[in-house]
């Protein structure tokens, strides 16, 4: 439901299927995110020393509809790692993350990859606007 | 369930009026991402940003609308973005969907859509693609 608030979906109802990205939520039944602030899973990753954490790319293959009420089972494990130049100095630093979930059934409903992007703590921002 | 699309045909929606830094905050309830990129000003501030942004997934979430409302959650093959620009606050985002190729095998299409959402900069935040599968031999249209 704070899902569905957050993003415009209409409320769930029992059984339906739910949104494409929902899954992507699944840290939230991690007992140990965010307890005393710390974060698990991709965020975890995040830099020391200053750089920012971007989630550049993200992919999903659906095999089976998910529906509300069905018990997904996430595993997750880091794929390639790469880098690339910097247009103002430095390297990117490129993280895959692959994620398979598996419903109540066993069966593959969700495959997803996430690319997350390491900047370095001294490149100036790419992305500045005034706000 | 919609007809067959063509390609080239368009549809497009604002996903979202207005981004504000309390759906952001909201979004971060949801997703248990709480990077003080999306959530704390000053830390996002000091890191070199305008603002706090939001988050790659929740323009995701609000771009996904465009494919699921015109062809059914259900149909959905693969869903991919590239987050290519900040959303911040104040952004109203716009999603379009052109329709890329449509593949027939029987009674069964596969269509691939193209998806980009952009900002009233004209700013392209998401890029994105889709696949959706439609078995229109079974349905009545």
């Amino acid at each position: 439901m704070a899902f569905a608030r957050a993003v415009g979906e209409p409320m769930p109802s029992p059984g339906r299927v739910v949104p494409p990205t929902f899954t992507a939520t699944s840290i939230q039944h991690d007992p140990e995110h965010m307890r005393g602030m710390r974060p698990t899973g991709a965020l975890a990753v995040a830099p020391v020393g200053g750089g920012k954490l971007l989630h550049a790319e993200q992919h999903f293959e659906y095999l089976l509809p998910v529906h509300l009420g069905d018990v997904l089972e996430v595993t997750e494990e880091y794929g390639r790692r790469w880098t690339r130049s910097s247009k103002r100095g430095g390297e990117l630093l490129f993280t895959e993350l692959v994620k398979e979930l598996r419903n109540q059934h066993g069966a593959v409903v969700v495959r997803s990859r996430m690319v997350l992007v390491e900047t370095p703590p001294t490149s100036a921002s790419v992305d500045e606007r005034p706000a | 369930m919609s007809v067959l699309p063509e390609v080239g045909q368009i549809h497009s929606m604002v996903v979202c009026d207005e981004v504000t830094r309390t759906q952001i905050v909201q979004y971060a309830g949801v997703s248990g991402d709480f990077s003080p990129l999306h959530t704390d000003e000053p830390a996002a501030r000091s890191a070199g940003k305008a603002s706090i942004m939001g988050h790659g997934m929740m323009t995701m979430a609000l771009s996904s609308r465009v494919v699921t409302s015109w062809f059914g959650i259900e149909s959905l093959r693969t869903f991919s973005a590239r987050f290519t620009a900040p959303v911040w606050p104040g952004d109203r985002l716009t999603t379009t969907a052109t329709i890329a190729a449509v593949d027939i095998h029987g009674s069964c299409a596969r269509v691939q859509i193209t998806l980009k959402t952009t900002n009233d900069d004209g700013r392209l935040v998401l890029h994105g693609d889709a696949a959706v599968a439609i078995d229109f031999g079974s349905k009545p249209k």
